[in-house]
């Protein structure tokens, strides 16, 4: 028989152990594991790319996963937009794991990301292009449930990628949204998502606490789970931010879901106001508050006034001599 | 070493069937499999020297097939290679026994073994864990073996060559464009040789496994043991 070293025998058994995709998929490195599923780096051998493969953990094969990784592609191929990961293929294979195939996406996680932008517009220029994924998400009917730094992942060039909508429900009946219908033939419930031994899925500290509860969760919730992430961004930053985006930060995180932004847009447009130096909803400011965004707003404008004013006084000082 | 019959007839059935050929087949094969896996456990259980855990070994295959011990195998009372590895350590012990009676003059004819009541663990877990590594090995070494022969049968020689540079290989490994400049061949195409051997040994390691355990649930329970996944 043939003479096996240790190396060898531990690569077969890893062989043996990866799951056994259609022949047009070659199985290469494992690049990641989460709480439903390994994500391998994979060619298409047909297409002749690289992509990434979601498969199903073999010991979660039970516990109602298998429905959460094919509902998660399914959500994926509904959502098109840049923020979310193109699904290429999905399928079960023939050890009977579910899995699907993706693009493969190259960059860092914003966990990993963050406080690494250089200023505070890049770091909420980033923010906003998460929360404009999201809501669009909810235009679509669909609430993502377990939105963190981790889910968030950051391209070479800024881009960003919202990811792991295995926990991501419908809406319910109220949310009014053109997918919303749609959606409901796909997801589960708005009800909070429960595994099958009830425990509510999500991550503490960044699940809103309606959502813990095991309450139904609602637009609402992914609001705070956005809230979560800019607290932790700017954090990162190592920095107070201003009182008016600590206030936005605050109002997303508020615990009473009535007390948050309405919706998503709602959050963005006072991100976007922020940035522009405009009065934001979230925070009633003070007159000299208000003067002092005022100067910052237009400093350039005030600073040419200013050093014109400051040359025709000298012009007018050396004419005097 | 010609394939077994059938491959999704099981060794114990094998050994228990009317075929003589059919028989000696399956006992070869038996023999292949668990030689290491029982040398490794005899040696270390009985302190014994390399040729004479050999020697025992040999002996103790050759008594169980002659008296068709492994036949009577009963599914129902545990693992099949769980019961070869409990027999050999038996007769093991008989073996002994026999010797210290021989040297006080006795009568050495008594080797015997009951091999319906041997079925099940003996509790000892570091020989259980020895046998199962070099069972490992074994199953892995076979699968591997009809991988050979199979790319040889169907002229696919460089697709083992792959296999057997980059899957087989200690560290460091060479990278996929060294393979193919080894082979004139581009990356892609080392891929595709590579996916086809990986998915061939599997199909292997699987059959292998599925002929090598003494019942279908045994078989699941191997499948999940060697590759932490069920059995498709």
């Amino acid at each position: 028989m043939s003479s096996l070293g240790a190396g060898g025998i531990a690569r077969l058994r890893e062989q043996l152990a990866r799951p056994e995709l259609p022949e047009r998929y070659a199985l290469e490195s494992e690049i990641g594991r989460g709480g439903m599923g390994v994500v391998w780096r994979a060619t298409d051998r047909l297409l002749e790319r690289d992509v990434a493969v979601k498969v199903l953990a073999e010991h979660l094969a039970d516990d109602g996963l298998a429905e959460r990784l094919a509902r998660e592609a399914r959500i994926l191929a509904r959502l098109e937009h840049p923020g979310v990961v193109a699904v290429h293929d999905a399928g079960v294979s023939s050890d009977g794991r579910t899995w699907y195939a993706m693009r493969l996406v190259r960059g860092r996680r914003l966990d990993e990301a963050a406080g690494t932008q250089p200023t505070l517009g890049d770091t909420l220029r980033l923010m906003t292009r998460v929360a404009e994924t999201v809501a669009y998400a909810h235009e679509q009917g669909i609430i993502h449930r377990d939105l963190k730094p981790a889910n968030v992942m950051v391209g070479p060039f800024g881009e960003v990628l919202v990811l792991d909508w295995g926990v991501a429900g419908a809406i319910g009946g109220g949310g009014g949204a053109s997918g919303a219908k749609q959606a409901a033939d796909t997801q589960t419930p708005a009800t909070a998502p429960v595994t099958a031994h009830g425990t509510v899925l999500g991550t503490p500290g960044y699940m809103a606490p309606e959502q813990a509860a095991g309450l139904p969760a609602d637009v609402r919730s992914d609001v705070y789970g956005l809230g979560a992430i800019l607290r932790d961004l700017l954090a990162a930053r190592g920095e107070a931010p201003p009182r008016a985006l600590a206030a936005i930060r605050d109002r997303a995180l508020a615990p009473a879901a009535g007390e948050r932004y309405p919706d998503v847009l709602a959050f963005v447009d006072d991100l976007r106001r922020f940035q522009d130096g405009l009065p934001v909803a979230a925070h009633r400011e003070t007159v000299l508050e208000r003067i002092g965004r005022w100067i910052s707003r237009y400093r350039t404008p005030i600073g040419l006034v200013l050093a014109y004013l400051l040359v025709r006084l000298l012009i007018l000082r050396l004419g005097g001599v | 070493m010609p394939a077994f019959p059938d491959t999704h007839l099981s060794v114990v059935q094998a050994l228990g069937g009317a075929d003589p050929d059919v028989r000696a087949r399956a006992a070869e094969l038996v023999a292949r499999a668990y030689r290491a896996p029982l040398l490794s456990v005899l040696q270390w259980r009985w302190n014994l020297e390399p040729a004479d855990a050999e020697d025992l070994v040999q002996e103790f295959l050759a008594t169980a097939f002659q008296k068709e011990w492994l036949a009577r195998f009963d599914p129902a009372r545990g693992r099949f290679r769980t019961f070869l590895r409990v027999a050999a350590d038996r007769f093991a012990a008989n073996q002994r026994q026999a010797e210290r009676r021989l040297k006080r003059g006795g009568d050495a004819a008594t080797v015997g073994l009951d091999v319906v009541t041997v079925a099940g663990s003996d509790g000892d877990a570091e020989a259980e864990r020895r046998f199962r590594e070099e069972w490992v090995r074994s199953v892995l070494a076979l699968a591997v073996e009809r991988l050979e022969t199979e790319s040889r049968e169907r002229g696919r020689a460089v697709h083992l060559a792959l296999f057997t540079a980059y899957d087989l290989a200690e560290e460091p490994r060479p990278t996929y464009r060294e393979l193919g400049l080894r082979h004139a061949l581009g990356e892609s195409q080392v891929i595709n040789h590579l996916a086809w051997a990986r998915r061939r040994f599997r199909a292997h390691a699987l059959d292998v496994l599925r002929t090598l355990a003494g019942s279908e649930q045994e078989y699941r329970d191997d499948v999940q043991d060697l590759l932490g996944i069920t059995a498709p």
